[in-house]
């Protein structure tokens, strides 16, 4: 590990005087003198331990005050600030009340030990898992290099990447969380170092491989998420989460997928069907969506729904497993709604 | 069935090996070869399962005429 | 040598214990009883060190801090195949706060030119090839990455079968040529084309070599079973990772270290060094595991030394996750062919078996010999193959090979018996001779319930239950070299001496518990001193055995003792000390019960401050099957396993295991359960989790960290259910043998079967994961 230095930031202001680089940009570009934020820390200093990330300085978010609070109006929706702990999240009765699959998303991540550190921003904001780009010995596309180890026919590692959207990187979003937040039409509330605030849908927060390698996500250097907003679900929405993994008590998803749903009687009038680790970025499909919209809610239309969905499905040599397993998670999410 | 015990194997002293009946030493004396499939061998010199000279440890190999070995009798003390 | 004839208890309590009379060498002590008529012996006795490790009192190698002790790191290679054409270590050497490097380098024998270059080639990524030694593990770390190698890479191959084909890069310069250990079984007949990569086969064992006619036997068969199995390779993953510390002073080599061996550790820095062993002294207090990848000083050992000679100073070296995962050994994988052949009786005809595998760079891939002994069969023969390839060295692993073998062999039994149009369960009561593990079948299938088990995948819903079933044995080996101080100090104090360490399954409780029971005493008033090589030599902790190799001279000793000290009662009480008994600490008589005197008062008698015996291990009542040490009798053992399987998903939860294990006399209840759940544990992982993954193009493993490389937590780990049966054999003053590797090798086969219980398809292959499930029930396109 690399010696850095350690900033202890006041303020929204201040952390945004002190950045000059985004994880990402720091991965691709290999400066060794960026400045960078640290929440809760998980993801960070894993890439620092890793050697991958030199940092010249890291300005600690974790305690800017006004960042660390959950609000919720029936109407307004939900708030929760960047700063807030999965923990927090995890045991917030509003929540689990009125976003049940954000809730069981949640309970799903990680562990306890580190939801208890871990912060919804960080989360959201961490990087890919592929095995490749956390290595040091391999230099693939998105450290800068030219290959992408983990896509080879022959030699690629791949049983757990992507299926879908999976032309440029082959990873798949480490953030399970992402995929409930996205079916509850999110946004990210972002601000930059001119103190300007925008609203991101969490649709448009991630960024596709494809369109940039050097980039998981839309923040820029000068930018701080400040919070996580979600619209007030409406009196008829119910919602499911499901996430397959190798081993239950912790671990990444192997395959995940958040369904919202508004109906009226047994009929879907509006879908919202998110995968998780099934490409690159939170995988809203629309496939899904149009399938089940103003169909009743059954077992042949959650089917049909699900098979739309991996319709467009690409496996790579070692991962053609993920077909089946999300066929039967989205359909049995669906049905969990009824 | 008697073992294979001979009498003087002349195996290389920094020969080591184990399997599941115990630790055998290199040396003049003799050794249980026995159940070879299921023995892992190293060389104490070079620290691994590679010799001095980049070849292969095992009993078989270990034996006077390879460059790297050294008699049991080499008594270096 | 003269002897006594001595009536044993022998046999299974509960089903057919008798007595057997043995006539066995004069200074022996007398027969135990059977464990229920024993105070200490059998019981659930609390780990006398559990307090200490539980708070954190106890200090593992990694807690030593000496006197201006430094911090090293090792270099280790980042190719997989390469000589090294430099390495400059000119801004490491500057870096403030190192004070050593040292790196491996070829030394010529006197008068010999050195041909072979300077540095070892590098045969697999993560070969160590130097290391720093700083102020702090963070300089040492830096500095490490201030070396650079130069290396001029050459091909190299990662895939076993890929090293079979002709034409594949060459692991060792010198192509291995097969048969040169004198294969009987005929010519090779795998495709491997001879030479390169593949050495053996391998046909015989201390169990014999091949037998009968196969040709013929299958000829008899009425129903025959030809598969073949694969298993991955799996890394050692204890807690505490390999290391050690070394403080060279100018007389004595000390050496503090994790290991499960301290006397071979201590002989080989002895060699390396060229110091007498007495100048070498190898400290192993407490061990957080070893699996059998703790044997050697390794390379981190001399290593260590090294620094400390270069630096003048103690030198403390442990080694990361990571380092463990590439260069500290591995379970070898395998790809075994099985033929076995039964008459429509169920009577076997014939056993065919030939394995490949890889350990990377070393030897040692076969499969074990349970094809051999489990069942008996008139004709049987065995080619193991070992494949070399530019990946980290094999180590013995818990039951070495055993535990691949039972995978193929027991699917292979569950399957013959299925064509059989046999229960599994009652078609080894037929093919199995060993009685005590007809009685684990019995009672474990009681346990378990057994009569529960449905045909295969005829299970309704999506989630299907399977019932499966594995066996086990394992030999009885007899470590001889084993011996034991006992003392008895004057003020009532009990000390016993070995350099046998406690690898964490209880052996410093157990040797307690030997010599409570032995001096009439309680377990607290016992002060264990193992795991340092000044002390009398014990045996290295594997092939389980330690129990059966120590056990025994620590009660001879204490024994020994004992009569020392009665004799000192005897002579002051006027009496005859074959009279005199040591009971609840007091010293009684048998026919004078008004004379009585506590322990403690007894040991004043003595002359010199301390009795002091020693006794090693004699050989067993009746002898041995094998003059070295291999014992008369197995370990069995019976293990049902109980799964789910999601049939969309994929999901395999293993919800059950109930584990019937035999381990001779058990010593202490508590811990074998202990050791039982943690063998069942490690089989659910081999069965279902680990894998070490690498990538065939650059030659990493790209899981080398706990994360991605999954072992079980708590929501894996099944309920697990032991019964241990008692069996006695009346071979050695406490009769009782190890555990260790017999509770890890049928847990993967019983699971396989389990699944196959669950869904009707067989899987060939570990780990089954949810991909192989989708793919068996042909979800995958």
């Amino acid at each position: 590990m690399n010696k850095f230095s350690w900033y202890e930031a006041k303020s929204v202001e201040d952390a945004l005087q002190q950045v000059n680089s985004t994880v990402s940009e720091e991965l691709y570009q290999h400066t060794n003198k960026a400045t960078v934020f640290k929440s809760g820390g998980i993801d960070v200093f894993d890439w620092v331990k890793e050697g991958l990330l030199q940092p010249e300085k890291i300005v600690n978010i974790r305690n800017i005050p006004g960042l660390d609070k959950i609000s919720y109006d029936q109407k307004k929706g939900l708030s929760i600030g960047s700063n807030v702990t999965l923990e927090e999240i995890a045991s917030n009765p509003e929540i689990k009340n009125n976003y049940l699959a954000l809730h069981q998303a949640v309970n799903h991540a990680s562990t306890p030990q580190l939801r208890n550190i871990s912060t919804l921003g960080g989360n959201i904001a961490q990087h890919n898992r592929c095995w490749y780009f956390r290595s040091v010995d391999h230099q693939c596309r998105r450290k800068g290099g030219d290959r992408c180890f983990a896509r080879h026919s022959e030699t690629g590692e791949n049983e757990n990447h992507a299926i879908i959207d999976n032309s440029s990187c082959v990873s798949v979003h480490a953030s399970s969380i992402s995929t409930a937040l996205m079916a509850f039409n999110a946004s990210v509330v972002i601000i930059n170092s001119e103190g300007e605030k925008k609203i991101v849908s969490m649709d448009d927060f991630f960024v596709s491989p494809a369109k940039d390698i050097g980039m998981e996500n839309i923040l820029t250097a000068k930018e701080l998420i400040t919070e996580i907003i979600l619209p007030a679900p409406s009196k008829n929405s119910r919602s499911a989460y499901i996430k397959e993994v190798a081993r239950e008590s912790y671990d990444w998803s192997l395959a995940d997928v958040a369904v919202v749903v508004e109906v009226s009687g047994n009929t879907c009038r509006k879908a919202s069907i998110v995968l998780g680790a099934a490409a690159p970025v939170p995988y809203r499909s629309l496939e899904a969506q149009q399938a089940i919209e103003n169909k009743i809610i059954n077992n042949d239309n959650a089917v049909a729904a699900a098979k739309a969905a991996m319709a467009i499905a690409k496996p790579l040599a070692k991962n053609g497993y993920k077909v089946p397993m999300f066929t039967s998670i989205i359909e049995q999410a669906i049905l969990q709604t009824t | 069935m008697d073992p294979i015990k001979p009498s003087k194997n002349n195996i290389c002293k920094f020969l080591r090996a184990r399997n599941p009946y115990g630790m055998m030493e290199g040396g003049e004396h003799p050794w249980l070869l026995l159940d070879d499939a299921n023995t892992i061998c190293w060389c104490i010199t070079s620290s691994g399962a590679m010799g001095p000279d980049n070849g292969l440890v095992s009993p078989k190999h270990c034996k006077e005429g390879r460059s790297c070995f050294v008699s049991g009798d080499a008594d270096v003390l | 040598m003269n002897t006594k004839k001595e009536k044993f208890p022998y046999g299974i309590p509960g089903h057919n214990l008798g007595e057997i009379e043995r006539e066995i060498p004069i200074e022996e002590p007398p027969v135990w009883p059977v464990n229920d008529k024993l105070k200490v012996i059998g019981k659930r006795v609390t780990r006398i060190d559990a307090l200490d490790k539980v708070t954190g009192k106890a200090k593992y190698t990694s807690d030593m801090k000496l006197p201006g002790m430094l911090y090293a790191k090792m270099l280790r290679s980042n190719v997989p195949h390469a000589v090294i054409t430099s390495i400059d270590i000119s801004k490491a050497k500057n870096l403030t706060g190192v004070h050593a490097i040292h790196l491996i380098e070829n030394s010529p024998k006197e008068g010999e030119e050195n041909t072979k270059g300077k540095y070892p080639m590098v045969k697999y990524v993560g070969q160590p090839l130097g290391g720093v030694a700083a102020e702090s593990l963070e300089i040492a770390k830096d500095a490490i990455a201030l070396i650079k190698v130069n290396y001029e890479e050459k091909p190299f191959v990662i895939d076993m079968e890929a090293a079979m084909e002709i034409g594949a890069p060459i692991v060792f310069d010198e192509p291995i040529t097969q048969q040169e250990d004198g294969g009987d079984v005929g010519e090779v007949h795998d495709g491997s084309k001879g030479q390169g990569n593949v050495r053996g086969p391998s046909t015989s064992s201390f169990f014999g070599g091949p037998r009968g006619d196969l040709e013929k036997g299958f000829a008899e068969a009425d129903v025959v079973v030809e598969r073949t199995y694969r298993t991955q390779v799996h890394t050692h993953m204890p807690l505490e990772t390999h290391g050690v510390v070394v403080d060279w002073k100018p007389d004595l080599m000390m050496v503090y270290t994790s290991t499960q061996n301290t006397n071979n550790v201590r002989n080989e820095m002895a060699s390396i060094f060229n110091l007498p062993k007495s100048k070498v002294r190898v400290v192993c207090d407490f061990m957080g595991g070893g699996f059998g990848a703790k044997h050697s000083a390794g390379s981190f050992g001399p290593m260590a030394a090294n620094l400390a000679k270069k630096s003048g100073r103690p030198v403390w070296l442990m080694l990361d996750r990571q380092e463990e995962h590439l260069a500290e050994g591995n379970r070898p994988s395998s790809k075994q062919y099985l033929k076995i052949g039964a008459k429509n009786d169920g009577t076997l005809t014939g056993i065919q078996q030939r394995s490949h595998g890889t350990a990377g760079v070393g030897l040692g891939a076969g499969v074990g010999r349970i094809a051999q002994i489990l069942y008996s069969c008139p004709n049987f023969a065995t080619e193991q193959y070992d494949v070399l390839t530019n990946a980290g060295p094999g180590a013995a692993w818990r039951a070495p090979g055993n535990v691949q073998g039972a995978f193929g062999l027991e699917q292979a039994i569950d399957e013959l018996a299925e064509k059989l149009k046999m229960d599994p369960l009652s078609y080894r009561d037929h093919i199995d001779k060993s009685e005590v593990r007809k009685v684990e079948r019995q009672r474990g299938a009681a346990l378990f319930d057994w009569s529960r088990r449905q045909p295969a995948g005829s299970g309704k819903g999506v989630v299907k239950k399977g019932l499966g079933v594995g066996q086990s044995t394992w030999p009885r080996f007899v470590t001889l070299d084993s011996s034991v101080e006992i003392k008895i100090h004057n003020d009532g104090g009990v000390e016993v001496r070995s350099s046998v360490q406690d690898i964490g399954t209880g052996t410093k409780t157990i040797l307690a518990q030997v010599v409570a029971e032995e001096l009439g005493l309680q377990v607290k008033d016992i002060k264990v001193n193992i795991g340092d090589t000044f002390f009398p030599v014990g045996p290295g902790s594997g092939g389980s055995v330690v129990t059966g190799s120590i056990t025994p001279p620590t009660r001879n000793a204490a024994f020994e003792a004992k009569k020392e000290l009665l004799n000192l009662v005897a002579k002051k009480w006027e009496t005859d000390a074959a009279e005199l008994f040591i009971s609840d600490g007091q010293v009684g008589h048998n026919t004078d019960t008004e004379l009585k005197m506590s322990f403690k008062e007894a040991t004043k008698l003595m002359r010199t401050s301390q009795i002091s015996k020693t006794a090693s291990r004699s050989d067993d009542y009746g002898g041995f099957q094998q003059p070295w040490g291999l014992a008369y009798g197995d370990l069995g053992s019976v293990q049902f396993a109980e799964v789910s399987v999601n049939t969309n998903t994929g999901f395999v939860k293993v919800d059950k295991i109930v584990a019937a294990h035999s381990c001779g006399r058990p010593l202490n209840i508590g811990q074998l359960e202990s050791q039982i759940n943690g063998g069942v544990i490690q089989g659910v992982s081999y069965a279902l989790y680990e894998n070490r993954v690498m990538d065939k193009s650059t030659g990493h493993m790209v899981n080398a960290n706990v994360d991605q490389y999954k072992v079980p937590f708590s929501m894996e780990i099944p309920e697990i259910e032991s019964i241990i049966v008692e069996e006695y054999s009346a071979r050695s003053s406490t009769d009782a043998y190890g555990i260790g590797e017999p509770a890890n090798i049928a847990t993967a086969a019983a699971i396989a079967n389990a699944v196959y219980n669950a869904i009707g398809v067989r899987i060939y292959e570990i780990p089954i994961t949810p991909s192989s499930i989708l793919k068996a029930l042909n979800k995958v396109s």
